[in-house]
């Protein structure tokens, strides 16, 4: 196999804001990008259009390999990058997913307007900082996970953490998978992963993650906003976090044996991280019945934090709940596979969908949409960088005909970590974005600096790219008030 | 013998060059620790160890493993690597490790903390080899 192939890939313009990577070498299917003018100029440079290639050559590949506006470079998959695969020819893949399973984003509401509590934001803040671990390792003193838990936390997700107090039931109705995704195998993780990750839950860990205190600053479309709890001056917090070592852990277990399954079942990587086996192998089972015991670790995570962000509310601005009325707008992962039901070329059938750096985007009326939301459609959570705002999108009417319903999960960065620590050297980011209103608390200065807004893109490109292209429809902006990172 | 910090978008990317195998993974010990925590501004000390034994199916197969064997020790034990002895060795045929990795405990109030690892990743990854020793560039996912 030639080793170069793929770096004279042709891109073929097919609307505004898609473009195709028609099928060459060893791919398997086109490749399908979504990105305008602008997102294209930046994207041509980056490595991540391989990568969409790369995606294309696994066996079974069921449609395109996609890209999303927020595109970029990752490692197998690209950041980004959603594929579905046939539930027998098909494979599934560690590299698809990332190493934080379900890292995803949960939307909270409040009955707060901003105008109540503009001027207590730094207490908020320091509060939240006390109340909700950020990163080391370093858990609550007061939540300590046995076996026995784990065991039970990896079945019940969201819900084994309102059973112990960690929330409400109502909570569970605005969480993808109801909170948990069916078909966790506890005795597939090892004991490393739960050593790594037992001190670990109910933390947000570093780099890109945080929680966030915000308002709602423009409507787009009050209907729907107004059905989803979002009213103007709202408000809100982002939580933004994943499985931890939990998940990372399982990653890396998963991967040396699909490292050995790829080649016992004679699969062409393009790139070693996309190893892989086929869905219905046992190696393949293996791995999602593991994957799912780190998804629903990620979904009890947010649970517990979205605990903390109330009792911060509390402590902070002396609230009852009654008065802050904290509830789940939704809660989405943005890194997992799952087996979905799609419409593909006017037939259902059920494939095999990996979304790294993509979120769901089902439509109104769809099955899996809360009831509550039925009429309106799948919340798609968009969070920003710091500094700028962050968008809260539903999914689209069309959404199902493009890329198996799923839309963009962030801004994407545009500097890397070097070039950002290039950028800021000599600048008090904490104080610019304090000018700017936005107070930050971070347990790392060098986390601040390399997560300067202007490490991302703008995402309001990437979200009207979105909104163009009939992935999911822009409902509100929301823009931030304080930040907590790790 | 270096390490050096390249770029890379989405994560981190380290571009090591050593003499040897043996230098080139003790290299990467550095880097690592370099990524946890600001050397220059922490107080490091090697009085805690850690064995490492390891057999993997290729010299790639082995750093990846071997790093990620150190990324669960800082996750679980705050393990901070930063010398490796090296007992056994060998990549012809089955790459295999026996190691001791000397470091510190990480403690906050010593050591500046910079980000957390989520493990090294083979993407892209080959160690190349040539007559003026080996180089290879491996992206961590942070």
């Amino acid at each position: 196999m030639a080793h170069n192939w793929n770096e004279h890939l042709r891109l073929e313009r097919l609307t505004e804001t898609s473009w195709r990577i028609p099928r060459t070498g060893p791919m398997k299917a086109d490749g399908l990008v979504y990105a305008d003018d602008a997102l294209m100029t930046e994207l041509r440079g980056d490595k991540c259009l391989q990568q969409v290639a790369n995606v294309a050559c696994l066996p079974g590949i069921v449609g395109p390999s996609i890209g999303m506006p927020d595109i970029h470079w990752g490692y197998g998959f690209p950041i980004g990058g959603v594929a579905a695969f046939d539930l027998d020819d098909g494979v599934i893949s560690p590299g698809g997913v990332g190493y934080d399973i379900n890292c995803g984003v949960r939307l909270l509401s409040t009955r707060i307007r901003r105008s109540e509590v503009q001027d207590r934001v730094p207490p908020f803040v320091r509060q939240l900082f006390e109340n909700v671990p950020t990163g080391l390792g370093r858990g609550r003193r007061d939540l300590r996970l046995s076996k026995s838990d784990a065991r039970r936390m990896a079945t019940g997700g969201a819900a084994w953490a309102i059973e112990r107090g960690f929330g409400q039931a109502g909570d569970l109705d605005h969480i993808e998978e109801g909170g948990a995704l069916p078909g966790a195998d506890f005795d597939l993780v090892t004991d490393r992963a739960f050593e790594r990750g037992r001190r670990q839950l109910g933390t947000i860990g570093s780099g890109n993650h945080f929680v966030e205190l915000g308002y709602v600053d423009e409507i787009y479309e009050p209907t729907i906003a107004s059905r989803i709890g979002l009213a103007p001056d709202g408000i809100t917090v982002i939580v933004h976090t994943g499985s931890r070592g939990f998940g990372h852990q399982i990653c890396d277990d998963s991967l040396r044996i699909m490292q050995k399954a790829a080649q016992k079942y004679g699969i062409y990587l393009p790139d070693r991280q996309l190893c892989c086996a086929p869905v219905s192998s046992p190696e393949g089972r293996h791995y999602l019945g593991a994957m799912t015991c780190g998804a629903n670790f990620a979904f009890a995570n947010r649970q517990l934090i979205t605990h903390w962000v109330r009792q911060t509310v509390e402590q902070a601005w002396g609230m009852s709940a009654r008065e802050h009325g904290v509830r789940v707008v939704y809660d989405v992962c943005h890194n997992i596979a799952k087996v979905e039901t799609h419409n593909v070329g006017g037939v259902p059938r059920r494939v095999c969908v990996h979304r790294k750096g993509a979120t769901r985007a089902f439509p109104p009326h769809h099955p899996e949409v809360p009831a509550t939301y039925r009429d309106v459609g799948q919340p798609v959570l968009v969070p920003g960088d710091m500094g700028r705002y962050s968008f809260v999108l539903v999914g689209h009417p069309g959404s199902p005909e493009h890329a198996f319903a799923s839309s963009c999960h962030g801004a994407g960065r545009r500097l890397s970590r070097k070039k950002a620590l290039q950028a800021t050297r000599g600048r008090r980011i904490v104080a610019e974005l304090e000018a700017r209103g936005i107070h930050v608390v971070a347990a790392s200065r060098r986390t601040i600096d390399e997560e300067f807004p202007d490490a991302y893109k703008d995402v309001r490109e990437v979200v009207d790219v979105v909104d163009a292209a009939g992935l999911a429809r822009k409902v509100a902006r929301l823009r931030p008030l304080g930040v907590i990172k790790g | 013998m270096t390490y050096r910090f390249v770029d890379h978008t989405g994560d981190i990317a380290v571009e090591l060059v050593a003499e040897s195998e043996r230098t080139l993974f003790a290299e990467a010990v550095r880097a690592l620790c370099a990524i946890l925590v600001d050397c220059e501004e922490s107080s490091l000390e090697t009085h805690t160890e850690h064995w490492v034994s390891l057999d993997a199916e290729d010299g790639e197969s082995l750093l990846v493993d071997f790093l990620n064997e150190l990324v669960f020790l800082f996750d679980s034990r705050r393990f901070l690597p930063m010398e490796l002895h090296v007992h056994e060795f060998c990549v012809d045929g089955v790459a295999r490790l026996r190691a001791t990795v000397f470091g510190d405990r990480f403690d906050a109030d010593r050591h500046r903390f910079l980000t957390e690892i989520k493990a090294a990743t083979f993407h892209d990854l080959k160690i190349d080899r040539s007559s003026a020793g080996l180089k290879t560039t491996v992206v961590f996912d942070l």
